[in-house]
């Protein structure tokens, strides 16, 4: 039986062509979805910033003593006496 | 032929194609991003590291900020932008258009902006405005801890670097190191897989863990900031430590500032003057040279002094602060009712040679080598430079100047057995793969732990059998001294101006806190038993109840 070299070349081009076709897409597909998880990576990276930041705020005397302040849990709020009762006590 | 001629036709308009499109892109920049790289280059930066509490409460953390700047060449209508930037930056149209130039670039126009107001901005979608990303330090507590952390400002080169307290010492493990990326990408900004991709991640700052604990430093500052408002202080200062081991508890110094506004501040406030301010320490000096004294066995603790009148010492007249005299006295009693003339004779048995011996062993002449940036060693003259009457002044604490932590540091070695140990405030450096804990050092030993026990038992007495009795927590035994000294201005003592001071620790039988405070300048006294001590009272009652302690 005699060998179609031009074939079995045509063959292996078409195979060689096919395949770096499918490489390259693959390539772009790749690089597509690395640059996608390092987009999520550098977010979920600020998130865990800004939540260590409220966590610690809310965790802070800083915050308590403006919460205590809202609340009146303050020195102001101590009792006023009344020093002239024998007023009242004569009526 | 024509299908060769055919084939050529094709081919020609197949490069005619590329050529015109390549044109396009290097040319006309179409598909180009602003800041578009074949091969991007970058220099990742470390995170640096965070400063946590002895509880793991965070006190230095990170934050992202954004500068905000503008492209001149690319803004279209300048007016319009600048009043809808006018009213979510705050900044005045008129300062905008002053920075604006027309020939520029790039013009930063406001740093600091948080996410909110950057997304607020990206909003309006105009053509010429831009973000950088910023690390910010984030401080949950404020000035808490101001002289004690220091602050991030910039070197020459515009890069952070740590100033004072722990960020200036520590500044190289909480810097890290820089990373670095190489990135062949295509025009669309993706990464080609086949080309040079080349990551250095880079290593972090080291998180440092402090000795120090919120809630006692909390405690320290309210207390000091009421100090200094009751007996109207110009300044002051609280040190809270462990004695055995020199762990400091809290630190306070104030007037103090913001180290997240640290450029509205001027220099004078960055010192810290517990470990940067030389003060004479006066009457709380006395148990150290009492102590030495008893461990040259040149005095022993039921001797008795003869208490007369004042002692002449050249030119100069040692008097008691009261000049009242009350005759025979013990040791204790010269400790307790603080007598300086008790002190002369005291410093005389110990003899000239030792006095100086024992001022080197406590480390009066050296840094105390607490790992905070800015710390500066006490003064001691030369040999030869000391006459009769310093001899006299040094047992009292007058003529020598120390500085707040080296005080304590002393002190503390003669209530926790004898030994001089290193103060530090960084108890674990925390890197991403180990943990290195730093332990207590060992200076040296300066008295033995019978010596210790009779200078405790001294302190404890001087406490409940001093000149003033204060309103101290019942049922503890608390040991402690007072202290008054005049400040030497131009060469000569202002009787009016003092620094009142007062040392104390408790439990008196193991000691497990010791305290200084330092007020400089009380106004509505001058004495340390009537401004410093019932400052130090009303601190040790708050970390009696913190710490949970038992009355004895």
């Amino acid at each position: 039986m005699k060998i179609n070299f031009k074939k079995i070349v045509g063959f292996l081009i078409f195979i060689f062509i096919a395949s770096k076709i499918c490489f390259f897409v693959l390539g772009i597909k790749l690089s597509e979805e690395i640059k996608v998880l390092d987009n999520k990576i550098k977010k979920v990276h600020q998130e865990n910033i800004e939540l260590e930041k409220e966590i610690s705020f809310l965790d802070s005397y800083q915050y308590a003593a403006s919460q205590a302040a809202d609340l009146g849990f303050i020195k102001e709020a101590q009792p006023i006496y009344l020093e002239n009762l024998k007023y009242a006590l004569k009526n | 032929m024509w299908k060769i001629k055919l084939l050529f036709i094709f081919f020609l308009i197949l490069y005619l194609i590329v050529i015109a499109k390549l044109f396009l892109i290097q040319v006309f920049n179409i598909y180009r991003k602003d800041n578009f790289l074949y091969l991007q280059s970058k220099k990742l930066m470390p995170e640096r590291g965070k400063i946590y509490d002895r509880q793991n409460n965070p006190l230095v953390l990170n934050q992202i900020n954004y500068l905000m700047y503008l492209e001149p060449k690319k803004i279209e209508n300048k007016d319009i932008i600048f009043k809808k930037l006018e009213a979510i930056l705050k900044i005045d149209k008129a300062s905008l258009e002053a920075k604006f130039d027309r020939e520029k670039y790039w013009i930063p126009v406001a740093d600091r902006l948080d996410k909110e107001t950057k997304s607020e901005i990206e909003k309006l979608k105009i053509k010429g405005i831009g973000f950088e990303e910023k690390m910010r330090r984030y401080y949950p507590e404020a000035s808490l801890s101001a002289h004690l952390l220091g602050f991030v400002g910039k070197n020459k080169d515009g890069e952070d670097i740590g100033y004072f307290g722990v960020e200036g010492f520590y500044n190289k493990e909480l810097t890290g190191l820089p990373g670095f990326i190489q990135s062949e990408k295509d025009i669309l900004g993706r990464p080609i897989m086949i080309g040079l991709q080349e990551k250095v991640e880079p290593e972090n700052g080291r998180d440092l863990i402090l000795t120090v604990d919120k809630t006692i430093q909390e405690i320290a500052k309210k207390k000091l900031a009421e100090g200094l408002k009751n007996y109207k202080a110009k300044s002051g200062c609280v040190i809270v430590a462990d004695p055995s081991t020199m762990a400091i508890l809290a630190l306070v110094c104030l007037p103090d500032y913001d180290p997240d506004n640290y450029y509205l501040f001027s220099e004078n406030y960055f010192k810290n003057p517990a470990i940067s301010d030389l003060f004479e320490p006066g009457s709380i000096f006395k148990p150290l040279i009492m102590a030495a004294a008893l461990q040259e066995n040149k005095i022993k603790p039921d001797d008795f002094y003869n208490e007369q009148g004042p002692i002449n010492i050249g030119e100069y007249q040692i008097r008691t602060w009261d000049n009242k005299y009350e005759g025979k006295i013990s040791m204790t009693r010269i400790l307790e009712r603080s007598s300086n003339v008790g002190m002369v004779f005291i410093g005389e048995k110990l003899g000239k040679k030792n006095l100086l011996k024992y001022l080197n062993k406590f480390g009066f002449n050296e840094l105390t080598g607490i790992d905070l940036q800015g710390e500066v060693s006490g003064f001691l003259k030369p040999v030869d430079q000391w006459y009769s009457i310093d001899y006299a002044t040094v047992t009292f604490g007058q003529g020598i100047a120390v500085t707040p932590i080296q005080m304590i540091t002393a002190f503390a070695s003669i209530i926790n057995g004898g030994n001089l140990m290193r103060p530090y405030v960084v108890s674990t450096i925390v890197s991403s793969d180990k943990k290195n804990v730093i332990k207590p050092k060992k200076i040296r030993e300066i008295i033995n732990e019978k010596n210790s026990l009779i200078i405790r038992k001294m302190l404890t007495s001087a406490v409940e059998n001093g000149e003033v009795s204060w309103a101290r927590p019942k049922g503890y035994k608390i040991g402690g001294k007072t202290g008054t000294a005049q400040i030497p201005i131009k060469g000569r003592y202002d009787p009016s101006k003092t620094i009142a001071s007062f040392i104390g620790f408790i439990p008196a039988d193991q000691p497990k806190i010791i305290v200084l405070v330092t007020l400089k300048e009380p106004g509505t006294s001058p004495w340390g038993s009537e401004t410093a001590a019932p400052l130090f009272f009303e601190i040790i009652k708050e970390l009696i109840l913190y710490y949970n302690l038992v009355p004895e």
